[in-house]
């Protein structure tokens, strides 16, 4: 027995691949739905959204492309509806990460509003500023006046056309951003010391669920509003936007069944490499 | 993949299975997509670079300025002044000249007397309110705030466990990093050894939020493959 259970140590990776791609395949073929529970770092960014005064508008540095999408798309997803949700004018920006990311959250927008906002008009309630680089001097060049940093918006209008972009023509500087709401695999930490600690705009995060232990201790000093975790913030963000479990449809709602799935077929993995690591050793001694 | 055409979704779908073939094994379908992917970004890169910052930023105001300076120094003529600051990033390039190697160290040492300057704002600014946040009450009130002198909300058994717990770990740990001198003295052995079961605990967490994103990333793709171009499910 000890002998047969040893080998579960050297099962071949590809049966565990594939293991993997039939559980996380089954909930996309057959409709399963799972309950979502939301967690304090999500509910304080959707509360503090709730409160936005109508004279500001919301900053989303969304610095994210292919690679992170399957976390990244759905926690910008959610945060615009709310905003549109809201009728809260937003501000579409990439700092430093990826150029593609502007492009990106384009994608995202589009689908929103044809889906859901069809009435919401580019320069009225968003606007979308583009790449920029520079680090924490662009963080500091956006926050003391946004029109030394950008001259254009991704379309090609001035920022000073007030025609194309009568939204731009409130906002001049850090004053007039409620919150910054930074999207990307690892959102630079640059945005707390250069902007919060400067100016006590409030950050929030949407990260890849890797990099969130990093961050969490932003949380526990106030010096992030709120974060939203992997596919499991954007999810849970879907649930506060749509209590009735029919009516969420997000990225993050689509995913989480599947990874709870695959995070079954991981913890089968780790219980059976455990039983074949004490059965070899049992045998050895 | 909404609206995208059908030989997007086809290309995409190569593309993505093979670079998943690597799974199976290493081959040439996946080294050459991973070069074309490469070259792809980096030349995406290149021309948003110069179109979003450098050409606004630094590239038309210094053209605008010497177009001021020809039409004799009208107003808007400082422009000019940005060709220093290409000068200046063009200094970088003597890094490949043996002979003119010392032109780029002047660049280097701007760069590096800024950077120690502003790290050292950075640090105090991002670190000062985590220290501050360290020292907590053993007994709280439900809003973390402490039972003499705090605010009006009720005591919470759940809040001080919760900070006995924190500061019981910070302690641990930093006793752990303490290499100066032998944990002989059994408290400090102790204490220690607990610290590296809670930074165990710690990695665990951060292996755990590791496969949750690997997972993303994957069912991302399942998601593409199965949806847009297999059609299958679609909830």
């Amino acid at each position: 027995m000890a002998e047969w259970l040893s080998k579960l140590q050297t099962i071949d990776r590809r049966w565990i691949y594939l293991s993997i791609w039939i559980a996380c395949a089954l909930p996309f073929v057959v409709n399963i739905k799972l309950p979502v529970y939301v967690s304090p770092e999500t509910r304080r960014l959707y509360d503090f959204i709730e409160q936005c005064p109508p004279d500001k508008v919301v900053m989303v540095d969304s610095a994210w492309d292919a690679g992170s999408q399957g976390e990244n798309w759905g926690q910008v997803e959610v945060v615009f509806e709310h905003l549109f949700r809201k009728r809260i004018p937003f501000i579409v920006t990439a700092v430093e990460v990826t150029p593609l990311g502007p492009q990106f959250a384009d994608k995202v927008i589009e689908k929103l509003v044809r889906e859901k906002f069809p009435d919401r008009k580019y320069g009225v309630d968003w606007v979308n500023l583009g790449y920029t680089k520079g680090g924490w001097q662009a963080m500091q060049q956006i926050a003391k006046d946004i029109r030394q940093q950008y001259r254009k918006d991704s379309r090609g209008y001035s920022l000073d056309d007030a025609e194309k972009l009568p939204l731009m023509q409130r906002v001049r500087n850090i004053e007039d951003i409620y919150l910054i709401y930074s999207v990307t695999y690892s959102p630079l930490e640059d945005w707390i010391p250069f902007v919060h600690g400067m100016y006590g705009t409030p950050i929030a995060f949407g990260c890849a669920g890797i990099q969130s232990t990093t961050y969490y201790r932003y949380l526990l000093s106030r010096q992030l509003v709120g974060m939203l975790v992997g596919v499991r913030g954007a999810a849970e963000y879907d649930a506060l936007l749509h209590p009735d479990l029919r009516d969420r449809n997000s990225m993050g709602t689509k995913l989480i069944v599947p990874q709870a799935f695959g995070h079954l077929v991981i913890i089968v993995a780790v219980v059976l490499g455990n039983v074949g690591y004490f059965a070899a050793r049992r045998r050895r001694s | 993949m909404e609206g995208a055409e059908v030989w997007q979704i086809w290309l995409a779908a190569i593309v993505t299975l093979g670079i998943y073939s690597y799974l199976i094994s290493d081959n040439k379908l996946y080294r050459l997509l991973l070069n074309v992917m490469i070259g792809l970004g980096v030349g995406y890169n290149f021309i948003i670079m110069w179109k979003q910052v450098l050409a606004p930023l630094w590239w038309e105001p210094m053209t605008r300025g010497f177009a001021a300076v020809f039409n004799g120094f009208a107003p808007g003529s400082a422009g000019a002044l940005w060709v220093l600051v290409g000068l200046l990033g063009t200094l970088w390039y003597f890094q490949f000249s043996r002979k003119y190697l010392w032109l780029s160290r002047i660049v280097i040492g701007m760069t590096l007397g800024a950077g120690a300057g502003v790290v050292f704002k950075q640090q105090l600014l991002m670190n000062i309110p985590q220290i501050t946040d360290s020292f907590r009450p053993f007994i709280a009130r439900a809003d973390g705030t402490p039972l003499v002198g705090g605010s009006a909300a009720p005591l919470s058994l759940w809040m001080s466990l919760n900070n006995i717990i924190f500061v019981g770990t910070i302690v641990c740990v930093m006793v752990y990093f303490f290499f100066s001198f032998e944990h002989k003295w059994a408290p400090v052995r102790h204490t220690a050894r607990l610290g590296r079961w809670l930074l165990m605990i710690s990695f665990g967490a951060f292996f755990g939020n590791t496969v949750m994103t690997r997972m993303a990333v994957f069912l991302e793709r399942l998601q593409f493959l199965l949806r847009d171009w297999l059609h299958v499910g679609g909830f």
